[in-house]
This record gives C-alpha cells, structure tokens and sequence, in this order.
C-alpha cells in the first residue's frame, strides 16, 4: 500500500480523472473530498462489505420469506 | 407489484451482484400473485432471493434516483428482501436495489446517498404477515 502524507487542503491526484482533497480534521475523522468523472464509482469499503454481507443474509432467507409470502 | 413494474424473465448481471461477481443470470418467477418476485441463479438455482419492486416500498425512489441520473428513465428497480432480528421482521435492502432495463439487462446499484437503509423494515409486509 502507497501511504501518503497530506495536509488539510492538499490533494492527491489518481490516474487522470480523480482528485482526493482532505478537506478538514474533526477529531479522529477525515473529511475528503473526491472529484471524479461520473462513470467512476465512489462508494465507502464498509457500504460495499454491508452490500455483500446483505445479498448473503438475502440469499439465506429467501426460504424463509417465501414461505410467509405464500403461506407454505 | 406496483402495475408500472414490469420485469422481464431473465435478468443478466454483467457485473454480477455485489461480492457475487459469478451471478450473471437470474430468471425471474412472479409469486404470491406477481406481488414479489423471486429471483433464482440460472447457473445455482439452490441459490436466489425474493424481490419486490422498489416503489412498492419506497414510492418516489425510482424518480429522485432518475432526476440524479442513478436510473435510465426505461428502468426499473427492485430490492432485495430479507428477514432479520428475534422476532423476525423482514426487511428491504433500499441501499442496493437492482436496476432492470426492459430487455433484462441489470445492475446491483450501490447507492451513498442517505436515506437508503440496507435494511429498511418493510412495514407493509411485515403488517401483511402479523410482523
């Protein structure tokens, strides 16, 4: 992993269409802020593992629902 | 199902769904009177989900989702369902519905913005079943 280190208004720039500016500090958070053609996808890992966590949890209960759906 | 939902019979994921990138092929079965749909992996059917239409449980989502440009206007969305807590209650996956065009092709959106609940409780169901 490439680590960096930045101050509160600089940038990083990755490949040639993505600029990550920190923004601000708010105690032990930061707070980016990301330019990025539309067709790129910004998402947070978290949200991505909760997706892939729920589709699972989905797949596992659909047995379950069906039969409350119809009544089995 | 909301009348202005109509999802074709075969549903094809060229990125899969998320953290599933081998579900590419979904056939789609109506039940319980084409309220829900279940979604079964052509390639595993052991493997699948239920699905309802987005705007029957969350009405507008599909039009604030057009207006920033997330969904094509001739797309559809659905959510996926699934039960959680003691005692069950089921829930809707508002964060990452599929977005189906009327020729089957789809797409697992993954959406930030907020209000849309990885696990919304779906009350007009779960009121349905006594939940």
């Amino acid at each position: 992993m490439l680590v960096l280190t930045r101050r509160t208004g600089q940038s990083i720039r990755i490949g040639d269409g993505v600029e990550l500016t920190v923004v601000r500090l708010e105690g032990d958070r930061v707070v980016l802020g990301i330019d990025a053609p539309r067709d790129v996808r910004v998402v947070r890992t978290e949200l991505l593992r909760d997706l892939e966590a729920e589709n699972r949890a989905s797949m596992e209960a659909r047995e379950r629902i069906r039969a409350l759906i119809v009544g089995d | 199902m909301s009348s202005d939902t109509t999802v074709p019979p075969v549903l094809s994921l060229a990125d899969g769904m998320v953290g599933m990138p081998d579900t590419r092929t979904l056939e789609v079965e109506p039940i319980a009177g084409g309220e829900f749909v279940e979604l079964i992996d052509r390639d595993e059917p052991a493997l699948g989900w239920l699905a309802a239409a987005a705007e029957d449980v969350r009405p507008g989502m599909t039009a604030a989702l057009r207006a920033v440009g997330r969904v094509g206007a001739d797309e559809v969305l659905l959510v996926l369902l699934a039960s959680h807590g003691d005692p069950a209650v089921v829930t809707a996956n508002l964060a990452g519905p599929l977005a189906v065009a009327p020729d089957g092709a789809a797409r697992q959106l993954v959406l930030e913005e907020p209000g849309y609940d990885v696990r919304a409780r779906l009350t007009s169901l779960a009121s349905a079943l006594g939940g």
